[in-house]
């Protein structure tokens, strides 16, 4: 993935370049700052259209811009699929006529009827309900409460660790599940006792803890190798969720941001970060790209969330975090297996929907004899959820109060 | 057999997960009151530090630390006294703790204090400090790889990789400011009657070689 091929490639394939402040678990990805960032670029300014400074709002519509026709693409995909099968496969036979199929369905959320999907998904949900026991162990290992960044207070480590293991031998055994995830998603909403930004890093257990709350109390008993359609629209959502929070996250506690690619400046040549910066004022440089990055991050978030081509970008994010992992940060990223684990089940579901089902329905509905009311709905819808999506949000950052975080 | 599937509903989940979001406050708020303390602790006026040395009780040994420990002016008249315990009351054992009240906590240097040890020929071998709750060590050195990062230069190890089984427990973190010649060590929380061993800070910083010229308390908020 490091090379620079098309811009069009870049855009969509970004993020696996986008290492560092993706997840950084600051205790151990190094961040300090080595320079400051001048902080009234993300702050209200006097004189300034909608008191934002000019360069945030073109990064924020550009950002948009993306979104919006990765929004037209997926919402216009039933055109593209009957291109693909009348054009494309139509003259071809046997595996590659089958094998172009099923990339197309991959890509465009159908389902995909093959033996090794189906086997690679089973496979997938078995790793997603037990791996974070494994993360859980090592955590306990470590004094270290659900992530080995959460440190423990001395004084309850023993019994936060017994605790943490006594869950992990329940998850591995599978039994009872359901409290398993009452217990994962509890103790997540314990990790607001130790601030907002601990609990938004900590997005991707839930999705564990939704699969187990979901699952039956006899699951001990139960070869569990399958989502349904209710878990995989939930857990899609929350794990998608979590990466807009983060992305969020990122623009109001920018000093952090940029303190991860102060340590590790390679992240900041990221095709895709890079694309949405173009053509900024290069004395906000490191500022623009803080805002790129995150706003990356709030788009692929955004999208998962809503079940738009929600394989392409659960396919990046597993690249990514494996990346993260193996390559860039090592042995200190492990949770990790979380969001990938849970990549893998929403990836490899045969039961994808998007959340713009209405549109998608009227979108049908014009398709015959209507073209230009469908285009003209597909724009216009695109555009409202993109605008709606990015701008609102990074307009009221700008008010917010960063004292609390010096 | 399973005769027949059983989910759990919506409600059991919500119930059982407030139950054990409140035990897991239970458990906070009984083992880490600390953290729910609202009201300021007013600051220590002395707080004690000990120091373990080997040849405490050899004839005249007292004497002679004390009086190297009178040349630091934070120590001159801390009040001191000697103290046995475990293994050191053995018959043939003259080592001890040597028990210090030092007042003026804002003066504490450990490098010092360690120095004006060994001028007279003498090492203890663990300095133990306490009696506050929230604190950090600030060290400065001449050789420090500054936060503004220099190519080619090693910064501050990890806290994970300086660990070393019970060594350095109570390390927190490690940072260094923007001069680039202050390292400083961020203490766990204490409990009233914790103590942190400098000692294993000192083995810690000759692991990594780099050895500040002193060693403060600071007790200030950041």
């Amino acid at each position: 993935m490091k090379a620079r091929l098309r811009l069009g490639l870049g855009v969509g394939l970004g993020p696996l370049m986008l290492p560092a402040a993706a997840a950084a678990h600051e205790r151990f990805v190094k961040h300090e700052l080595k320079q400051h960032l001048q902080d009234g670029f993300f702050q209200q300014q006097a004189g300034k259209p909608f008191g934002m400074d000019p360069n945030m709002i073109q990064v924020g519509l550009l950002v948009t811009l993306v979104l919006a026709a990765f929004f037209v693409f997926f919402f216009l995909r039933e055109g593209l699929d009957e291109f693909i099968r009348y054009k494309i496969l139509a003259p071809l036979r046997g595996a590659v006529q089958r094998t172009v199929h099923n990339v197309a369905c991959f890509v465009m959320d159908k389902p995909v009827r093959s033996k090794w999907f189906y086997a690679a998904g089973e496979w997938s949900v078995i790793m997603f309900l037990r791996s974070p026991a494994l993360v859980l162990m090592y955590s306990a290992t470590n004094d270290s409460l659900v992530m080995p960044s959460y440190p423990l207070e001395p004084s309850s480590a023993v019994i936060f660790k017994f605790i943490q293991v006594l869950l992990a031998i329940l998850i591995l055994t599978q039994t009872l599940l359901p409290l398993c995830g009452a217990l994962v998603i509890g103790t997540w909403f314990y990790t607001f006792r130790w601030g907002p930004f601990v609990a938004i890093d900590a997005i991707p257990i839930v999705t564990a803890g939704i699969l187990y709350a979901m699952s039956p109390w006899q699951s001990h008993k139960l070869a569990i190798t399958r989502l349904n359609a209710q878990q995989t629209r939930v857990i899609r959502f929350v794990f998608g969720l979590g990466f807009v929070a983060l992305g969020w996250a990122k623009i109001y506690n920018h000093d952090l941001t940029v303190g991860v690619a102060d340590n590790y400046p390679w992240i900041m040549n990221d095709p895709m970060v890079g694309f949405f910066k173009m053509g900024t004022d290069p004395a906000f440089q490191r500022e623009t790209w803080v805002l790129s990055f995150a706003l990356a991050e709030v788009m692929s978030g955004f999208m998962i969330m809503m079940g738009i081509f929600t394989r392409l970008w659960g396919t990046i994010m597993i690249v990514m975090f494996t990346k993260l992992t193996l390559v860039d940060f090592g042995w200190d990223e492990i949770p990790h297996i979380y969001p990938i684990g849970a990549a893998l089940a929403v990836v490899t579901s045969n039961h994808l929907h998007s959340e713009f089902g209405l549109v998608e329905k009227i979108e049908r509905a014009l398709r015959s004899d209507a073209p230009a009311k469908r285009f003209t709905l597909v724009a216009v819808s695109a555009t409202v959820i993109a605008f709606l999506a990015v701008m609102p949000v990074l307009y009221f950052l700008t008010f917010t109060n960063r004292s609390l975080l010096r | 057999m399973i005769s027949k599937i059983r989910l759990a509903t919506t409600t059991q989940v919500v119930a059982m997960s407030i139950a054990w979001l409140g035990v897991c406050l239970g458990i906070d708020y009984t083992f880490n009151p600390q953290l729910w303390a609202r009201a300021v602790e007013a600051p220590s006026s002395s707080v004690p530090l000990s120091l373990h040395f080997h040849h405490l009780r050899c004839t005249g040994c007292t004497d002679e630390i004390k009086k190297a420990l009178g040349t630091l002016p934070w120590l001159k008249d801390a009040p001191m006294s000697v103290r046995v315990s475990g293994q050191d009351t053995t018959a043939g054992n003259y080592a001890g703790w040597l028990d210090i009240s030092v007042q003026e906590i804002s003066q504490i240097d450990f490098i010092a204090l360690d120095q004006a040890l060994r001028n007279e020929g003498f090492v203890a071998a663990q300095i133990e400090f306490g009696g506050l709750r929230h604190f950090r060590l600030e060290g400065k050195a001449r050789h420090l790889c500054s936060a503004t990062g220099q190519e080619g230069c090693e910064p501050l190890p990890d806290v994970g990789t300086v660990r070393r089984g019970e060594r350095l427990r109570w390390l927190d973190s490690m940072t260094t400011d923007a001069t680039g010649s202050t390292v400083i060590f961020h203490v766990r929380y204490q409990q009233p009657n914790e103590r942190i061993d400098v000692k294993e800070l000192f083995a810690a910083m000759d692991d990594y070689g780099m050895l500040p010229y002193t060693l403060h308390v600071i007790a200030a908020a950041e």
